[in-house]
């Protein structure tokens, strides 16, 4: 098959109306750093770089979908563009507005726009309260409904989350795992969000019920015009949702670009490496493996390698790699890669 | 290893050094009395005042004060009682301290073992009569006051049944010194070990066998099950090895408070002069040079127990031997 | 007369008393393993996939089971076996592989004595000699520096790392069968495909019999020899892997291929799915308990359908055969 054009589903995501589109997200050399330890002797201090110098944007109406190992940094990332982290160093630009230096206080109101949805919504939801209160905070604490209007806005949250209105007088405990996770998306979609940062959103879930929410996902994308960032492990998920997916290795993307492209023709090891590693249930038999992985670990995030940071464990390595890190750039086929030889 | 053993030296140092400063702040600093009229104590003549005020270089600036308080206590040991005229403090203290040592080091080894039967023995029969009669035992322990015990032990092994086999070989109260009198000491110290060791034998054995009960819930104990191991083994070298978190922090905690002064009621039952003895004695003539001597050896031992306790963590658990 | 497989289940059955009842977890599940063949056990949370296993080896210690059945590795009854004479047959002719390696290891001992506690309880090695077969057996399931890592204490070491280090532990008294419950599901992808590749050389070496627990449909066609998915307690489909992907004759396990997104080939614009929850309480007292999920639920479901022969495979549904057949389609367009 021949490389897949670059603009085929962004140009139909992006709204027809805007003249310009200007990016909903733009990292620049986004960076954090977590420091462990040593708060007595500065000698036994450990920097763990989790985010390493990352930068890319999310256009409106687009799924970026943001995949890698644990410990891959991804999930750090998608708190830091929501800023439930703060930034270590990098810029972060939300709607055109800088944020990434913003103090708490004044990134609050900012919070309706930026939403997240968790994995486990149980560990968020306060079970000693009803649905109906869970959904009614977030508007009253912004003030985005009268108390009059705050039934019908339940209700309707409720319904575009598929659930029927008189859930709202349950208990979280009461709910299935897909319920839970629905009412987490409802409580995001309270505050018509222009961004959703989902970090796992389906991963907890039954088979048959991840495919409902990854549905439902879809159709609130539409819905609301919508722009997500889906962070998964689960690679298959992430090609139904996204329209563009960027993978993480050792907390820098080492390839982003348009679904279709990363998955059928992907150009940095790595990401082959990732797919060769998935079984497919649709192929009813074993896959030929060509690009194993070798047995070795990754690399801990407190010592990044200086050159290439996937050499250690890639086939093709060679000693350019080892001396000098690879750039994010873009490869034939439409994808960026990191990588002196790509596939 | 020597580095972390010298950096929780350096710790030790550090908040023994805090502590002091603050006793010292409270005894000499407090606004609105006069340090001496308390040092010197009830109803002091104006040249006692006065010589007190001299001695205790309190005409000087408070470091000053300080400096001369800690060079009395630690370098020349030549503080002195105005209470009880003449009585120098830190030798009074020196000699308690082996009481209390004997006594709470005793009672100690008993709850220890008492707490870890009492544990494992009501969490392997869970549900049974004997975890019910044992948990109703601990309860009956832990709701007994110890100076009721201590005066109940005393009366039968005293007085009422003295005379039978049963207690005959009881001493009279007070105690024997180990190195002059062994079997002495002994004698003298086993009911008052008995005594301070059942409320804890209570607390530990009940704090055991809820950590217990939880960590046999745990997937390695499934995985030991599926070993083929006898479920004996699983248990103790499993379970019991798993969960003791709790039961050496409660450890530090109630050792050192006891040994800082804290068996207080129990020596005092038994006629003990050990420093919780002293310090009741002292609280009530307000001898303010005592107290704060026992204060700050009390800290001394809270402090140093919990040190004791990191150290017997990373034995215990080996996760929390890198952090350091 | 073909010789008895290695495990063979029969009409397997666990119940657990409850306040509001008898909740039956698992319901008449047969199943058979062959020596060096790998059984995938397929199904969703509550689905009784893990009850099964653990009752193969009796670790179902709840006072308020209540098992009945049979099942039989090497000819010998195991359910009503004496507690002694079981432990002996766990971890020596039977062993387990659990999901999270993570908590699977005792934290407070090494991983070499954990190792050795197992060898040294089912054979009269001595210390030494055991710990020489621990460094040999983590040096077979592919961890570089055994000799190092049998030191380590398990928080020392990686999750695949973790999850080797069982599997070395499990076969460390060469087990006739090895009984693994999602051994997989909380690694990534790429060790994921080394502890499958692992354990499919183990088998082979040793002609050992697994039986794998998953939900994962990808990860039992990349192991499995045959199939039985599970639902609400029953076997609803069972048979030979290619057979049974290739044509999925139960409405649900169709339904389980169409919630999974293909990884290559045209995206579909919605997944079909499968609508409603799964059960939360166990089998149904009659009826087809998939039914209420059933988009070709009709009368006779009312009743429960029995277990039969059809094209290769087994199926418990009373759909007519032309109907089932169908599923197919829908099977191939996603290969």
């Amino acid at each position: 098959m021949t490389a897949m054009p670059l603009l085929g589903p962004l140009a139909a995501a992006a709204p027809a109306a805007a003249a310009e589109p200007r990016p909903l997200v733009r990292a620049s050399g986004l960076t954090k750093r977590f420091v462990t330890g040593g708060s007595w002797f500065p000698s036994r201090r450990r920097v763990l770089t989790a985010v390493d110098d990352v930068s890319f944007a999310v256009m409106p109406g687009e799924t970026l979908g943001l995949v890698g190992e644990s410990g891959c940094g991804k999930s750090t990332l998608g708190r830091c563009l929501t800023r439930l982290h703060d930034l270590s160093g990098g810029r972060l630009e939300f709607d055109g507005r800088d944020i990434g230096a913003l103090p708490m206080r004044r990134m609050r109101p900012l919070r309706a726009e930026l939403q997240m949805v968790f994995q486990d919504p149980h560990a968020s939801l306060n079970p000693r309260r009803r649905i109906g209160d869970l959904l009614a905070e977030p508007l009253r604490v912004h003030r985005l409904a009268s108390p009059s209007e705050i039934e019908a806005r339940i209700a309707e949250l409720l319904a575009s989350v598929e659930l029927p209105a008189d859930f709202s007088r349950r208990y979280p405990h009461e709910l299935s795992g897909g319920q839970r996770q629905r009412i987490g998306i409802a409580r995001a979609l309270a505050l018509r969000p222009k961004l959703i940062v989902a970090d796992e959103p389906v991963s907890a879930l039954d088979v048959s019920v991840q495919a409902q929410i990854v549905n439902l996902f879809c159709d609130l994308r539409d819905r609301f015009n919508l722009t997500y960032v889906f962070i998964a492990h689960d690679l298959a998920v992430v090609r139904q949702i996204s329209t563009r997916v960027a993978v993480m290795y050792l907390g820098a993307i080492v390839e982003i670009g348009d679904v279709d492209a990363i998955f059928e023709a992907p150009r940095h090891p790595y990401t082959a490496a990732l797919l060769d590693a998935i079984p497919e249930p649709h192929l009813g038999a074993r896959k030929a493996r060509s690009a194993r992985l070798p047995g070795k670990e990754p690399p801990s995030p407190a010592n990044i390698p200086a050159g290439c940071r996937f050499e250690p464990r890639c086939a093709r390595a060679r000693d350019r790699c080892r001396k000098e890190r690879p750039r994010l750039e873009a490869k034939d086929g439409g994808t960026l890669a990191a990588c002196h030889f790509p596939l | 290893m020597l580095f972390a053993i010298l950096s929780r030296l350096g710790r030790l140092v550090f908040v023994m050094f805090g502590i002091s400063v603050v006793v010292f702040l409270i005894f000499f600093a407090t606004p609105g009395s006069d340090p001496a009229a308390r040092i010197a104590g009830r109803n002091a003549s104006p040249e006692t005042l006065a010589q007190v005020r001299q001695s205790f270089g309190l005409d000087q600036p408070l470091p000053v004060q300080y400096a001369v308080m800690m060079k009395r206590l630690f370098v020349t040991q030549d503080l002195t009682s105005f209470v009880n005229r003449g009585q120098k403090v830190v030798p009074a203290v020196i000699k308690a301290i082996p009481v209390t040592l004997s006594l709470v080091l005793g009672a100690a080894v008993l709850w220890v073992i008492g707490g870890l039967i009492v544990g494992v023995a009501a969490a392997a029969t869970r549900g049974g009569w004997t975890d019910r009669s044992l948990m109703a035992l601990s309860l009956v322990g832990v709701s007994m006051p110890v100076f009721w015990v201590g005066e109940v032990m005393n009366l039968l092994s005293q007085s009422r049944l003295h005379h039978t086999f049963l207690f005959s070989w009881v001493p009279p109260l007070g105690y024997k010194p180990l190195l002059t009198d062994p079997a002495g000491w002994f004698k003298a110290l086993v009911i008052p070990w008995v005594t301070l060791a059942i409320l804890y034998i209570g607390l530990y054995g009940r704090i055991l066998r809820a950590d217990l009960i939880e960590t046999m819930q745990e997937d390695f104990v499934r995985t030991a099950r599926a070993k083929g191991l006898p479920e004996s083994r699983i248990l103790l070298r499993h379970g019991v090895r798993s969960s003791l978190i709790a039961f050496v922090t409660m450890f530090g905690l109630d050792f050192g408070a006891l040994i800082g002064g804290g068996a207080l009621l129990t020596e005092v039952v038994f006629g003990l002069r050990g420093v919780g003895k002293l310090t009741y004695d002292a609280l009530q003539t307000l001898d303010l040079p005592v107290i704060l001597t026992t204060v700050l050896y009390a800290s001394f031992f809270v402090v140093a127990a919990n040190a004791l306790v990191d150290a017997l963590y990373a034995v215990v658990d080996p996760r929390v031997r890198r952090a350091g | 007369m073909p010789a008895e497989p290695l495990l063979q289940i029969r009409d397997l059955s666990v119940a657990f008393r409850t306040e509001r009842g008898l909740v039956r977890a698992v319901e008449g599940v047969s199943l058979d393993v062959e020596a060096g063949r790998v059984l995938g056990l397929v199904g969703e949370s509550g689905s009784g996939k893990t009850q099964t296993l653990l009752s193969i080896l009796g670790l179902i210690l709840d006072p308020n089971a209540v098992l009945s059945g049979s099942v039989r590795l090497d000819g010998e009854e195991l359910v009503g076996m004496p507690h002694r004479r079981l432990r002996r047959i766990r971890g020596a002719r039977a062993a387990m592989i659990f999901q999270d390696p993570m908590t699977a290891l005792t934290p407070v001992h090494t991983v070499g004595w954990q190792i050795v506690e197992q060898i040294r309880a089912h054979s009269s090695l001595s210390k030494r000699a055991a710990r020489d077969k621990a460094v040999a057996l983590l040096a077979e399931c592919g961890i570089p520096d055994p000799a190092r890592v049998v030191e380590r204490y398990p928080h020392e070491l990686s999750g695949g790392m973790r999850q080797r280090v069982v599997i070395a532990m499990a076969v460390s008294c060469e087990p006739r069968l090895i009984v693994a419950d999602e051994p997989t599901t909380a690694l990534d992808v790429t060790v994921q495909a080394q502890i499958l590749a692992l354990l499919d050389r183990l088998r082979r070496d040793h002609g050992t019999g697994i039986v794998f627990v998953t939900h994962d449909l990808g990860v039992v066609s990349e192991i499995a020899d045959t199939v039985a998915v599970m639902y609400a307690g029953r076997i609803v489909e069972s048979g030979p892997v290619q057979a049974l992907f290739a044509a999925p004759r139960h409405p649900y396990t169709h339904g389980l291929f169409n919630s999974i997104p293909p990884l290559r080939g045209p995206r579909p614009a919605r997944l079909t799915g499968i609508p409603g929850l799964p059960p939360s309480r166990g089998a149904p007292e009659a009826g087809c308990a998939f039914a209420p999920r059933c988009a070709y639920a009709f009368a006779p479901c009312a009743a429960r359908p029995p277990l039969v022969p059809e094209g290769g495979s087994r199926v418990a549904c009373f759909l007519p055969r032309e109907t089932k057949q169908g599923f197919r389609r829908a099977g191939e367009i996603a290969a």
